[in-house]
């Protein structure tokens, strides 16, 4: 007879853990828990045969891929990745705020509930892929849900659930009398298990709805033989008699198979020129398998006081919805969920209806790993655990009551338990992970020079600032872009550019050559924090704007104005063609950052994008005229403070810059004898000497005649700064809306101003076009 | 147990064979007496042991059956770049000679005068025993359903079926014996881009249902919304009275309703997989074809009902049955990339 060693773990769950008298939801005592399924959040389950290794390997690549609008990105989106919002703390994961995506309905008299129009299948998306206005729902639209992404860690194990193993904790018309329904939701006529309405049964399903919703990438239905080889069971024929798998219990898996085969049925198309499917089905393949594969989070081993937590875990009620365990055909799993629908009461409803989930009800979030997946609950209001508990309502209002009476060090035995359910050793504030390395000062991503004692302290905290995801319990909102200022800057590290999917909208009206400006500004917000997004209301220009990187901003901020000024000719007095206009703003200080040169300083940059992106509050003695010093959300002004900003501004001040990878003075030569030099000047003479960022910081007319833009101070709708080149191989997309997805379309974009150049450059010779983009590739 | 028949000259035949064969050994029984005359039976008496009523095999998926006369049952569908069409004669199937011209998604006809619609604003008829041919229609996007009310006047409703969030026009057609003539939609409450069937109690009293929800009645005059409480799609319908008039619907989930209240009052059936097709018997009764070759009972009046086993997983579209208790479905494999795979069902031949 084989031993079976069996992990601190699985004895734990299988023994003491769920001995406990208080728990009201006992799970079967003689369930083993299940071998080789746990590891730290973005593993393999260590039980995966080198085959499916290999799959999870292609499939993390997938998952983290970012596609392009060539490859089929659009032609509406909300992402270019999966990863994007499975990225917290590592990719399958979950994601802060600004990875947030509403689903928008028309919720009808006579009670019928409908996707809107302008929407994917309900989701709102908030690009589309060849620019211009953002999607819009149907003005009938009166039901909005704001949804924040949830972790994927263990699905592929659930999915492995046979339905009874949910079916057995339902009680549809609460026959206990114990306060707690719970029922199913289907999909496709099986019990659903993944989304937060428990909406979808197959993974493959699960992943192929939001490629095209969020992503607008087309596939096609894995084929009978593509699931046939999943990690978990996915084939429909024979599904009654089940399909057995090495490594699974003896027995027959019950309605798996064909459940997971129960995928979305058709082929998906889409009109973006690219030809359908976007993704190919080997792709798709390795992008499910991977899914399937991550394994369930590794908890802690059990301490005094964590079992002194789970004990009152379950004594007030939690337990009643948040199971211990479910068993699968490879034993007992700690899931903490019933994977059913609960009524969660008028304070959390928000009318979304998917499937037989109602408004107010939601599927009991699994817990497995709950320690680094904040922000909590469907719309991520919960910053911490506690506040997520605290914020129940509904069904589970009597165990908040419960928790509520608790004594502090109960409640923080509670807490102690939550964050042993695995993912403690990697939560952060942020995606910083603790004990991640610091880039040595002067290498891109450290400081800009040594630091030490209080500087470098200063530093830290301002990185930390800089990466912090902030909740509306935080003060995030009224409205906002991102959540963070890494949200926005993280290419290719925290301090850097950002890719399409985050770039913000600019808006406003164009009544033939006189532009105007919204009340509320140009900005057009992705998000609220209460309430359906911003819309725009009858304006007629939108213009995207990329993320520029903030990566040796502190070099330009130091840079004297008469440095700058030296370039300016706005007159084109020297008859070349190039002006260059100084944007000198109303207080009379020199504009040098923004497409449009708009920001005068780093310190006025945090001002304004902690407010204008993060709808964050300044305190008055910063002295930001960019920041708000209130704002009408029921935190308490101001949001940050003066530490927290001062730091922040260390921070970007202190970035080092991106350092050439090569020097080519033969390309350069040429990068200055067809005129690209004249905007893009090389060097600036700042305080500490040379400055290599190529940008001579002043406005130019680069924008094709008749365009229309946004205006704003003295830069017309055709004026954008000479964005600085240095670290170009890490900033794309290019050009202020980012439609320009390499260096060589980035020059072809040029117009006005630029036209010259971008002709010199279409005359070069092959081999010179080459040396020239690799120069700039190199900078 | 019902008469049967069995046709071993054609593929169907030599299946129903081998199943009749099968049952003998498990029952010790099987009646292959051609000559033996058909006989009615309640429909309450309709045995629920379905067989293959013939093999499509690749000429594609079968998406509607209907027929005027036991002895002359049609079933359409295809592949999407080619319709087919198959023809029952009492006897056996038979594949029908047809236009060339892509997938046919519905049929239906009345006195004597067959309608058959599909992709592309696709529309064949056959009068009598005639040769099928092509009329021409005003549109080109899909045409999903067809009502003949008499000889000389029919019905057709279409549009995008996918829900890309654009809008497009849904479609409704009217032939009054000359050519077909594009009709108004009426106001609705809620966008929509397609109707999917259309089916009549009788001239002045014709139903349409599709996208989102949608029911319209038309009552002789013109089109009207009706509500349905629902905004899921209603995928078809059908009704011998205002009784126990049925639509069926739902993508993912199975969606079931009656008239009522001058509107459908519709449920979600909990547990059952999205609804493609019904057929109602002369008692009330409701045949539902499903996804996943499910196919449900729905005793007359109610809004829930049984599995009836298929011996199928392939998505079952569309269903009709004779008044002797002849039943056939049809479907195939709508839930993969073309090409498809057909499957046509049958009891109580």
């Amino acid at each position: 007879m084989m031993t079976v060693r069996r992990p601190w773990w699985a004895l734990a769950l299988a023994g003491g853990l769920w001995a406990c008298d208080d728990d009201p939801a006992p799970n079967e005592p003689d369930a083993a828990v299940a071998e080789g399924v746990f590891a730290p959040l973005g593993s393999i389950r260590p039980n995966a045969t080198a085959e499916e290794r290999a799959t999870f390997e292609r499939g993390q690549e997938v998952a983290t891929r970012r596609f392009e609008p060539a490859e089929g990105l659009g032609p509406r989106f909300n992402l270019v990745s999966c990863a994007g919002c499975h990225e917290k703390p590592v990719a399958g994961g979950a994601a802060a705020h600004y990875r947030d995506f509403y689903i928008a309905a028309v919720t009808l008299p006579d009670g019928s509930y409908i996707p809107a129009q302008g929407t994917m299948s309900g989701v709102l998306d908030s690009f589309f892929a060849e620019g211009g206005p953002r999607p819009r729902p149907e003005d009938a639209a009166n039901t909005f849900g704001l949804r924040n992404p949830i972790p994927f860690f263990g699905v592929g194990l659930l999915a492995e659930l046979p339905e009874e193993a949910i079916l057995r904790y339902a009680d549809p018309d609460d026959a206990d009398g114990d306060g707690i329904s719970g029922r199913p939701n289907y999909d496709r006529g099986f019990v659903g298990r993944f989304g937060m309405k428990s909406q979808t049964v197959s993974i493959e399903g699960f992943i192929r709805g939001p490629l095209n919703n969020h992503l607008g990438l087309t596939t096609d239905p894995l084929t009978p033989e593509q699931q046939a080889r999943l990690p978990v069971p996915s084939v429909a024929a024979d599904a009654e008699e089940g399909v057995l798998r090495e490594g699974l219990a003896e027995g027959p898996i019950t309605s798996v198979t064909f459940h997971q085969a129960a995928a979305p049925a058709e082929p998906l198309t889409d009109d973006d020129g690219v030809p359908d499917p976007e993704l190919s089905g080997e792709d798709l393949f390795d992008l499910v398998a991977f899914s399937m594969l991550l394994a369930a989070p590794q908890p802690d081993p059990p301490t005094p006081e964590t079992e002194r937590g789970r004990a009152t875990f379950g004594r007030i009620g939690c337990a009643a919805c948040h199971v211990p365990s479910l068993v699968g055909p490879r034993g007992a799993l700690p899931v903490y969920s019933d994977l059913l629908l609960h009524d969660m009461g008028e304070s959390l409803a928000d009318g979304i209806q998917m499937g037989v989930a109602k408004g107010s009800e939601f599927r009991t979030a699994p817990l497995w790993g709950v320690a680094a997946t904040a922000p909590y609950l469907h719309d991520g209001r919960a910053m911490t655990l506690a506040s997520a508990i605290e914020l129940h309502d509904g069904e589970g209002k009597r165990a908040r009551d419960a928790w509520l009476a608790l004594a502090d060090a109960e409640r923080a035995e509670v807490l102690a338990f939550l964050e042993s359910l695995g993912g403690r050793d990697v939560r952060s504030t942020g995606l910083i992970k603790p004990g991640d390395a610091v880039p040595a000062a002067g290498e891109m991503g450290g400081p800009l020079r040594p630091l030490s004692g209080e500087e470098a302290s200063q530093w830290a905290l301002g990185r930390e600032m800089f990466d912090r995801d902030h909740g509306f319990e935080d003060g995030l909102g009224p409205v906002f872009n991102g959540d963070s200022c890494r949200a926005c800057h993280f290419d290719p590290m925290i301090g850097g550019a950002g890719p399409l999917d985050v770039n913000v909208m600019r808006h406003g009206t164009l009544t033939d050559a006189d532009f105007t400006a919204p009340a509320r500004g140009t900005i057009l917000h992705r998000f609220s924090a209460h309430g359906p997004r911003p819309e725009a209301d009858g304006q007629n220009v939108f213009e995207p704007r990329q993320t520029p990187s903030t990566l040796g901003m502190g070099l330009l901020d130091q840079l004297p104005p008469e440095s700058i000024l030296a370039n300016a000719d706005p007159d084109d007095l020297d008859g070349d063609g190039i002006q260059g206009v100084a944007h000198i703003l109303p207080d009379g200080s020199l504009g040098r950052f923004g497409w449009k040169a708009q920001v005068p300083s780093t310190l006025e940059f945090v001002g304004d994008a902690t407010n204008a992106e993060l709808g964050l509050t300044a305190p008055e003695e910063i002295g930001s005229a960019f920041s708000r010093t209130a704002d009408d959300d029921d935190h308490p002004d101001p949001e940050i403070s003066v530490a927290e900003f001062e730091a922040l501004t260390f921070f970007m001040n202190q970035q080092a810059p991106p350092a050439p990878a090569a020097r080519h003075p033969d390309a350069e030569v040429l990068f200055m004898t067809i005129g690209c030099g004249d905007c893009h000047v090389p060097k600036l003479v700042g305080l500490p000497g040379e400055i290599n960022a190529y940008t001579d910081l002043l406005l130019h007319v680069v924008a094709e005649e008749g365009t229309p833009g946004i205006a704003d101070g003295m830069a017309t709708i055709h004026h954008f700064r000479t964005p600085p080149l240095w670290g170009l191989r890490f900033t794309a997309p290019y050009m202020h809306s980012g439609t320009a997805m390499t260096v060589e379309d980035a020059i072809l974009a040029h117009h006005g101003e630029g036209a010259a150049s971008r002709q010199g450059f279409l005359d070069l010779a092959a081999d010179q076009k080459a040396a020239f983009l690799g120069f700039l590739g190199d900078l | 147990m019902v008469g049967s028949r069995v046709d071993v000259k054609t593929p169907g035949g030599v299946l129903r064979l081998v199943l009749c064969l099968l049952a003998a050994l498990a029952f010790g029984a099987c009646d292959d007496d051609d000559d033996d005359p058909v006989d009615p039976v309640p429909d309450a008496a309709v045995p629920e042991t379905w067989g293959p009523a013939f093999d499509p095999a690749d000429q594609g998926a079968l998406l509607s059956v209907f027929g005027e006369a036991p002895d002359d049952i049609w079933t359409v569908g295809g592949q999407p770049e080619a319709g087919v069409a198959w023809h029952f004669d009492g006897q056996a199937w038979a594949q029908a000679t047809l236009p060339d011209g892509p997938l046919l998604n519905w049929v239906h006809g009345a006195g004597g005068v067959l309608w058959m619609v599909g992709n592309e604003g696709r529309a064949l008829r056959r009068v009598g025993d005639g040769a099928i041919e092509a009329v021409p229609t005003p549109v080109t996007a899909p045409l999903w359903g067809v009502w003949a009310a008499s000889a000389d006047e029919a019905w057709a409703v279409g549009g995008e079926a996918r829900d890309d969030g654009t809008e497009a026009d849904p479609v409704i057609l009217h032939f009054t014996g000359g050519a077909w003539e594009r009709v108004a939609i009426p106001d609705v409450d809620r966008g929509f881009r397609a109707l999917f069937k259309v089916f009549g109690l009788g001239p002045g009293q014709v139903y349409a249902v599709g996208a989102r929800g949608v029911a319209l009645r038309y009552d002789g005059a013109g089109w009207a919304q009706i509500p349905t409480g629902t905004g899921e799609d209603l995928i078809s319908l059908w009704g011998n009275s205002e009784a126990d008039l049925a639509v069926v619907g739902g993508r993912s989930n199975g969606v079931f309703g009656r008239l009522a209240d001058g509107g459908f009052q519709t449920q979600v059936a909990v547990g059952q997989p999205g609804f493609n097709g019904v057929f109602v018997q002369a008692d009330g009764v409701a045949w539902v074809a499903a996804n996943r070759g499910v196919l449900l009972q729905v005793p007359a009046g109610a809004l829930d009902g049984t599995r009836v086993a298929t011996g199928t997983r392939e998505v079952l579209h569309g269903i009709w049955g004779t008044a002797t208790g002849h039943r056939v479905a049809v479907g195939g494999s709508l839930d993969s990339s073309p090409p498809w795979v057909g499957v046509a069902l049958e009891v109580g031949r």
